[in-house]
Protein backbone atom coordinates (compact mmCIF):
# COMPACT_ATOMS: atom_id res chain seq x y z
CA UNK A 1 0.00 0.00 0.00
CA UNK A 2 3.11 2.17 1.15
CA UNK A 3 4.68 1.19 -2.29
CA UNK A 4 1.44 2.47 -4.35
CA UNK A 5 0.79 5.85 -2.27
CA UNK A 6 4.24 6.72 -2.55
CA UNK A 7 4.89 5.52 -6.64
CA UNK A 8 5.00 8.84 -7.93
CA UNK A 9 3.86 12.43 -6.73
CA UNK A 10 0.80 12.14 -8.38
CA UNK A 11 -0.38 9.22 -6.79
CA UNK A 12 0.53 10.81 -3.12
CA UNK A 13 -1.06 13.53 -4.23
CA UNK A 14 -4.85 12.00 -4.99
CA UNK A 15 -4.09 10.14 -1.50
CA UNK A 16 -3.40 13.12 0.27
CA UNK A 17 -6.14 15.16 -1.47
CA UNK A 18 -8.79 11.74 -1.13
CA UNK A 19 -7.67 11.69 2.79
CA UNK A 20 -8.35 15.53 3.38
CA UNK A 21 -11.97 15.29 1.25
CA UNK A 22 -13.31 12.04 3.07
CA UNK A 23 -12.26 13.85 6.28
CA UNK A 24 -14.62 16.77 5.49
CA UNK A 25 -17.38 14.73 4.54
CA UNK A 26 -17.18 12.91 7.09
CA UNK A 27 -16.96 15.79 9.62
CA UNK A 28 -19.68 17.49 7.64
CA UNK A 29 -22.19 14.33 7.92
CA UNK A 30 -21.32 14.16 11.39
CA UNK A 31 -22.12 17.39 12.29
CA UNK A 32 -24.82 18.55 9.69
CA UNK A 33 -23.77 21.31 8.36
CA UNK A 34 -25.81 23.05 5.66
CA UNK A 35 -25.15 21.32 2.32
CA UNK A 36 -26.07 23.71 0.49
CA UNK A 37 -23.99 26.93 0.06
CA UNK A 38 -24.18 28.53 -3.46
CA UNK A 39 -28.18 29.79 -2.65
CA UNK A 40 -29.47 30.78 -5.80
CA UNK A 41 -32.77 31.65 -4.63
CA UNK A 42 -33.70 35.47 -4.02
CA UNK A 43 -36.14 36.28 -1.21
CA UNK A 44 -36.58 39.60 -2.21
CA UNK A 45 -37.67 38.60 -5.30
CA UNK A 46 -40.06 35.62 -6.72
CA UNK A 47 -41.14 35.89 -10.04
CA UNK A 48 -43.14 32.61 -11.45
CA UNK A 49 -43.23 32.55 -15.14
CA UNK A 50 -45.85 29.57 -14.96
CA UNK A 51 -48.41 31.98 -13.93
CA UNK A 52 -48.75 33.51 -17.40
CA UNK A 53 -50.89 36.31 -16.34
CA UNK A 54 -48.64 37.37 -12.98
CA UNK A 55 -45.85 37.54 -15.60
CA UNK A 56 -47.48 39.69 -18.02
CA UNK A 57 -48.64 41.88 -15.18
CA UNK A 58 -44.91 41.72 -13.69
CA UNK A 59 -43.10 42.94 -17.73
CA UNK A 60 -45.76 45.50 -18.34
CA UNK A 61 -45.25 47.39 -14.76
CA UNK A 62 -41.25 46.64 -15.61
CA UNK A 63 -41.60 48.63 -19.16
CA UNK A 64 -44.17 50.76 -18.83
CA UNK A 65 -41.86 52.42 -15.60
CA UNK A 66 -44.68 51.79 -13.57
CA UNK A 67 -44.44 49.86 -10.11
CA UNK A 68 -45.46 46.29 -10.95
CA UNK A 69 -46.85 46.16 -7.30
CA UNK A 70 -48.87 49.29 -8.05
CA UNK A 71 -50.92 47.47 -10.60
CA UNK A 72 -54.36 46.12 -9.62
CA UNK A 73 -55.63 42.74 -10.51
CA UNK B 1 14.09 17.94 21.73
CA UNK B 2 17.44 18.56 22.76
CA UNK B 3 19.63 21.53 22.23
CA UNK B 4 21.17 20.86 19.11
CA UNK B 5 18.05 19.69 17.51
CA UNK B 6 17.00 23.45 19.09
CA UNK B 7 19.78 24.33 17.41
CA UNK B 8 19.21 23.02 13.92
CA UNK B 9 15.79 23.82 14.22
CA UNK B 10 16.86 27.72 14.70
CA UNK B 11 19.57 27.77 11.97
CA UNK B 12 16.75 26.22 9.46
CA UNK B 13 14.39 29.83 10.63
CA UNK B 14 17.26 31.64 9.82
CA UNK B 15 17.76 29.98 6.06
CA UNK B 16 14.17 30.94 5.65
CA UNK B 17 14.69 34.82 6.92
CA UNK B 18 18.20 34.85 4.69
CA UNK B 19 16.22 33.58 1.50
CA UNK B 20 12.80 35.08 2.17
CA UNK B 21 13.77 38.88 3.83
CA UNK B 22 12.28 40.61 0.95
CA UNK B 23 9.02 39.18 1.76
CA UNK B 24 8.78 38.62 4.85
CA UNK B 25 10.89 42.09 6.15
CA UNK B 26 10.72 44.67 3.59
CA UNK B 27 7.53 44.30 2.41
CA UNK B 28 5.95 45.28 5.68
CA UNK B 29 8.48 48.21 5.75
CA UNK B 30 6.92 49.47 2.87
CA UNK B 31 4.02 48.95 3.80
CA UNK B 32 4.65 51.19 6.95
CA UNK B 33 6.48 53.72 5.15
CA UNK B 34 3.17 54.51 3.19
CA UNK B 35 1.10 54.48 5.99
CA UNK B 36 3.50 56.92 7.23
CA UNK B 37 3.48 59.25 4.06
CA UNK B 38 -0.36 59.22 4.06
CA UNK B 39 -0.20 60.35 7.73
CA UNK B 40 1.58 62.88 7.23
CA UNK B 41 -0.23 64.48 3.80
CA UNK B 42 -2.66 63.88 5.68
CA UNK B 43 -1.34 66.19 9.03
CA UNK B 44 0.13 68.77 6.82
CA UNK B 45 -3.81 69.17 4.96
CA UNK B 46 -5.36 69.50 8.44
CA UNK B 47 -3.58 72.69 9.39
CA UNK B 48 -2.29 73.64 12.66
CA UNK B 49 -5.61 74.77 14.27
CA UNK B 50 -7.70 71.72 13.35
CA UNK B 51 -4.72 69.52 14.16
CA UNK B 52 -4.32 71.25 17.67
CA UNK B 53 -8.12 70.59 17.83
CA UNK B 54 -8.09 66.96 17.17
CA UNK B 55 -5.50 66.04 19.42
CA UNK B 56 -7.33 67.67 22.21
CA UNK B 57 -10.13 65.54 21.12
CA UNK B 58 -7.91 62.41 21.09
CA UNK B 59 -6.73 63.91 24.49
CA UNK B 60 -10.35 63.97 25.47
CA UNK B 61 -11.44 60.14 24.64
CA UNK B 62 -10.72 57.13 26.41
CA UNK B 63 -7.99 54.67 25.85
CA UNK B 64 -10.13 51.96 23.94
CA UNK B 65 -11.50 54.71 21.48
CA UNK B 66 -7.77 55.25 20.66
CA UNK B 67 -6.79 51.71 20.73
CA UNK B 68 -9.33 51.38 18.03
CA UNK B 69 -8.18 54.13 15.84
CA UNK B 70 -4.82 52.37 16.26
CA UNK B 71 -6.25 49.05 15.11
CA UNK B 72 -7.74 50.76 12.28
CA UNK B 73 -4.63 52.55 11.18
CA UNK B 74 -3.20 48.87 10.99
CA UNK B 75 -5.90 48.09 8.12
CA UNK B 76 -3.33 48.22 5.32
CA UNK B 77 -1.21 45.10 6.90
CA UNK B 78 -4.57 43.10 6.89
CA UNK B 79 -4.59 42.87 3.20
CA UNK B 80 -1.14 42.93 2.90
CA UNK B 81 0.20 40.31 4.97
CA UNK B 82 -1.87 37.54 4.20
CA UNK B 83 -0.95 38.14 -0.05
CA UNK B 84 3.18 37.77 1.08
CA UNK B 85 2.89 34.93 3.73
CA UNK B 86 0.88 32.97 0.48
CA UNK B 87 3.38 33.90 -1.93
CA UNK B 88 6.04 32.83 0.27
CA UNK B 89 3.93 29.69 0.93
CA UNK B 90 3.87 28.71 -2.86
CA UNK B 91 7.72 29.78 -3.31
CA UNK B 92 8.89 27.50 -0.13
CA UNK B 93 9.32 24.27 -1.84
CA UNK B 94 9.40 25.06 -5.02
CA UNK B 95 11.86 27.79 -5.85
CA UNK B 96 13.98 25.41 -3.62
CA UNK B 97 13.85 22.66 -6.53
CA UNK B 98 13.82 24.89 -9.01
CA UNK B 99 17.07 26.24 -8.14
CA UNK B 100 18.19 22.39 -7.36
CA UNK B 101 18.97 23.97 -3.46
CA UNK B 102 17.01 20.67 -2.29
CA UNK B 103 19.91 18.52 -3.05
CA UNK B 104 22.52 20.61 -0.91
CA UNK B 105 19.51 20.51 2.13
CA UNK B 106 18.49 17.42 1.56
CA UNK B 107 22.14 16.32 2.38
CA UNK B 108 22.06 18.02 5.83
CA UNK B 109 21.03 16.40 8.97
CA UNK B 110 17.48 17.88 8.72
CA UNK B 111 14.67 15.97 7.80
CA UNK B 112 11.64 16.84 5.20
CA UNK B 113 9.19 17.44 8.59
CA UNK B 114 11.77 19.46 9.98
CA UNK B 115 12.37 21.82 6.92
CA UNK B 116 8.27 22.00 6.59
CA UNK B 117 7.68 22.33 9.91
CA UNK B 118 10.16 25.53 9.96
CA UNK B 119 8.00 26.90 7.19
CA UNK B 120 4.99 26.99 9.22
CA UNK B 121 6.26 28.98 12.23
CA UNK B 122 8.27 30.94 10.03
CA UNK B 123 4.60 32.39 8.66
CA UNK B 124 2.00 31.84 11.33
CA UNK B 125 4.86 33.08 14.10
CA UNK B 126 7.91 34.87 12.87
CA UNK B 127 6.71 36.61 10.44
CA UNK B 128 3.43 38.39 12.42
CA UNK B 129 6.24 38.98 14.90
CA UNK B 130 7.96 41.12 12.14
CA UNK B 131 4.86 42.50 11.19
CA UNK B 132 4.11 43.36 14.29
CA UNK B 133 7.35 44.78 15.44
CA UNK B 134 6.95 47.59 12.59
CA UNK B 135 3.32 48.11 12.95
CA UNK B 136 4.39 49.36 16.48
CA UNK B 137 7.62 51.65 15.11
CA UNK B 138 4.83 52.99 13.06
CA UNK B 139 2.68 53.85 15.84
CA UNK B 140 5.62 55.25 18.23
CA UNK B 141 6.59 57.01 15.22
CA UNK B 142 2.80 58.97 14.99
CA UNK B 143 2.52 59.35 18.30
CA UNK B 144 6.03 60.86 18.72
CA UNK B 145 4.61 63.19 15.34
CA UNK B 146 1.73 64.31 17.30
CA UNK B 147 3.19 64.78 20.37
CA UNK B 148 6.07 67.42 18.57
CA UNK B 149 3.26 69.08 16.86
CA UNK B 150 1.88 69.98 20.48
CA UNK B 151 5.03 70.32 21.91
CA UNK B 152 6.13 73.27 19.09
CA UNK B 153 2.36 74.57 18.81
CA UNK B 154 1.31 75.41 22.21
CA UNK B 155 4.03 73.59 24.92
CA UNK B 156 1.24 70.56 25.66
CA UNK B 157 1.80 66.66 26.17
CA UNK B 158 -1.37 65.92 26.84
CA UNK B 159 -2.89 62.04 25.78
CA UNK B 160 0.92 61.31 24.82
CA UNK B 161 1.03 58.68 27.34
CA UNK B 162 -2.76 57.53 26.99
CA UNK B 163 -1.57 56.96 23.46
CA UNK B 164 1.93 54.91 23.81
CA UNK B 165 -0.69 52.29 25.96
CA UNK B 166 -2.90 52.30 23.87
CA UNK B 167 -0.27 51.66 20.95
CA UNK B 168 1.40 48.89 22.92
CA UNK B 169 -2.09 47.26 23.32
CA UNK B 170 -3.15 47.92 19.67
CA UNK B 171 0.40 46.43 18.80
CA UNK B 172 -0.37 43.19 21.10
CA UNK B 173 -3.76 42.62 20.27
CA UNK B 174 -2.78 42.63 16.21
CA UNK B 175 0.20 40.08 17.18
CA UNK B 176 -2.88 38.11 18.68
CA UNK B 177 -5.13 38.35 16.12
CA UNK B 178 -2.84 37.30 13.21
CA UNK B 179 -1.42 34.48 15.47
CA UNK B 180 -5.39 33.52 15.00
CA UNK B 181 -6.25 33.80 11.55
CA UNK B 182 -3.10 32.01 11.01
CA UNK B 183 -4.61 29.10 13.22
CA UNK B 184 -7.87 29.75 11.42
CA UNK B 185 -5.70 29.00 7.68
CA UNK B 186 -4.29 26.41 9.05
CA UNK B 187 -6.03 23.95 6.22
CA UNK B 188 -5.21 26.71 3.56
CA UNK B 189 -1.43 27.17 4.56
CA UNK B 190 -1.53 22.91 4.54
CA UNK B 191 -2.89 23.02 0.90
CA UNK B 192 -0.47 25.84 -0.53
CA UNK B 193 2.25 23.93 0.86
CA UNK B 194 1.12 20.37 -0.72
CA UNK B 195 1.22 22.15 -3.98
CA UNK B 196 4.57 24.16 -3.06
CA UNK B 197 6.46 20.97 -2.88
CA UNK B 198 4.31 18.88 -5.69
CA UNK B 199 3.75 21.53 -9.02
CA UNK B 200 6.81 21.03 -10.97
CA UNK B 201 5.47 25.23 -12.30
CA UNK B 202 3.29 27.75 -11.43
CA UNK B 203 2.31 26.15 -7.95
CA UNK B 204 -0.24 28.97 -7.93
CA UNK B 205 -2.03 27.53 -10.90
CA UNK B 206 -1.77 24.14 -9.03
CA UNK B 207 -3.51 25.88 -5.75
CA UNK B 208 -6.23 27.55 -7.39
CA UNK B 209 -7.22 25.27 -9.82
CA UNK B 210 -7.17 21.86 -8.35
CA UNK B 211 -9.48 23.85 -5.38
CA UNK B 212 -11.73 25.14 -8.26
CA UNK B 213 -11.65 21.48 -10.05
CA UNK B 214 -12.43 20.00 -6.26
CA UNK B 215 -15.43 22.16 -5.81
CA UNK B 216 -17.13 21.85 -9.80
CA UNK B 217 -16.19 17.80 -9.61
CA UNK B 218 -18.07 17.59 -6.13
CA UNK B 219 -21.22 19.83 -6.78
CA UNK B 220 -21.47 18.02 -10.62
CA UNK B 221 -21.23 14.03 -9.65
CA UNK B 222 -22.04 14.19 -5.86
CA UNK B 223 -25.18 17.29 -5.84
CA UNK B 224 -23.30 18.19 -2.55
CA UNK B 225 -21.03 21.24 -1.22
CA UNK B 226 -18.81 19.94 1.62
CA UNK B 227 -16.17 21.61 0.91
CA UNK B 228 -17.59 24.90 0.08
CA UNK B 229 -19.34 24.74 3.23
CA UNK B 230 -16.39 24.15 5.22
CA UNK B 231 -14.28 26.80 3.16
CA UNK B 232 -17.30 29.23 4.11
CA UNK B 233 -17.33 27.68 7.88
CA UNK B 234 -13.30 30.11 8.25
CA UNK B 235 -14.01 32.96 6.33
CA UNK B 236 -16.10 35.11 8.75
CA UNK B 237 -13.57 38.08 9.84
CA UNK B 238 -14.93 38.31 13.35
CA UNK B 239 -13.07 34.87 13.79
CA UNK B 240 -10.17 36.38 13.82
CA UNK B 241 -10.11 39.53 15.52
CA UNK B 242 -8.98 39.56 19.08
CA UNK B 243 -9.93 42.52 21.56
CA UNK B 244 -8.69 41.38 24.65
CA UNK B 245 -5.98 38.93 25.48
CA UNK B 246 -8.58 36.78 27.48
CA UNK B 247 -10.68 36.74 24.21
CA UNK B 248 -8.00 34.89 22.87
CA UNK B 249 -7.10 32.12 24.79
CA UNK B 250 -11.12 31.54 24.87
CA UNK B 251 -11.39 32.03 20.98
CA UNK B 252 -8.77 29.17 21.01
CA UNK B 253 -10.99 26.81 22.47
CA UNK B 254 -13.33 26.63 19.43
CA UNK B 255 -14.62 23.22 17.43
CA UNK B 256 -14.32 25.03 14.06
CA UNK B 257 -11.12 26.23 14.41
CA UNK B 258 -9.34 22.85 16.02
CA UNK B 259 -11.19 20.78 13.60
CA UNK B 260 -9.12 23.02 10.85
CA UNK B 261 -5.70 22.63 12.65
CA UNK B 262 -6.47 18.80 12.29
CA UNK B 263 -7.73 18.32 8.95
CA UNK B 264 -4.69 21.13 8.03
CA UNK B 265 -2.45 18.42 9.04
CA UNK B 266 -3.13 16.04 6.62
CA UNK B 267 -2.11 18.43 3.83
CA UNK B 268 1.21 19.32 5.92
CA UNK B 269 2.02 15.68 6.29
CA UNK B 270 1.54 15.35 2.52
CA UNK B 271 3.64 17.98 1.74
CA UNK B 272 6.43 16.44 3.99
CA UNK B 273 5.86 13.20 2.00
CA UNK B 274 5.68 15.23 -1.06
CA UNK B 275 9.17 16.72 -0.49
CA UNK B 276 10.94 13.13 -1.33
CA UNK B 277 10.41 13.84 -5.02
CA UNK B 278 12.53 16.65 -5.66
CA UNK B 279 12.90 16.29 -9.35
Amino acid sequence: MKNIILRNRYSLLLFVLGGYLLAIVVEGLITGREPVFFDLDNPFFELQINDQEAFERFTEGRFSGLNPEDIED
Amino acid sequence: MNSFDMGRFYALLKRELWEHKGQLVYTPIVVALLVLLSLVWAVAALGIESLSATREFVASTGEGVQLTAFMLGALPFAFVIPVYSAFYLLSSLYQERKDLSIYFWQSMPVSNSQTVISKIVIVSLVAPLIATAVIFLLFLIATLLFAAQGLFSDGLLNGVFQSLTAATSASILIFLTILKTALWFFPTIGWILLFSAFARSVPLLWAIGVYILVLFLEDFIFSTQFLANWTNSRTNVSQYLVWSVPDFFTGLIDYDLLIGVAFGTILVAGSIYMRRFAD
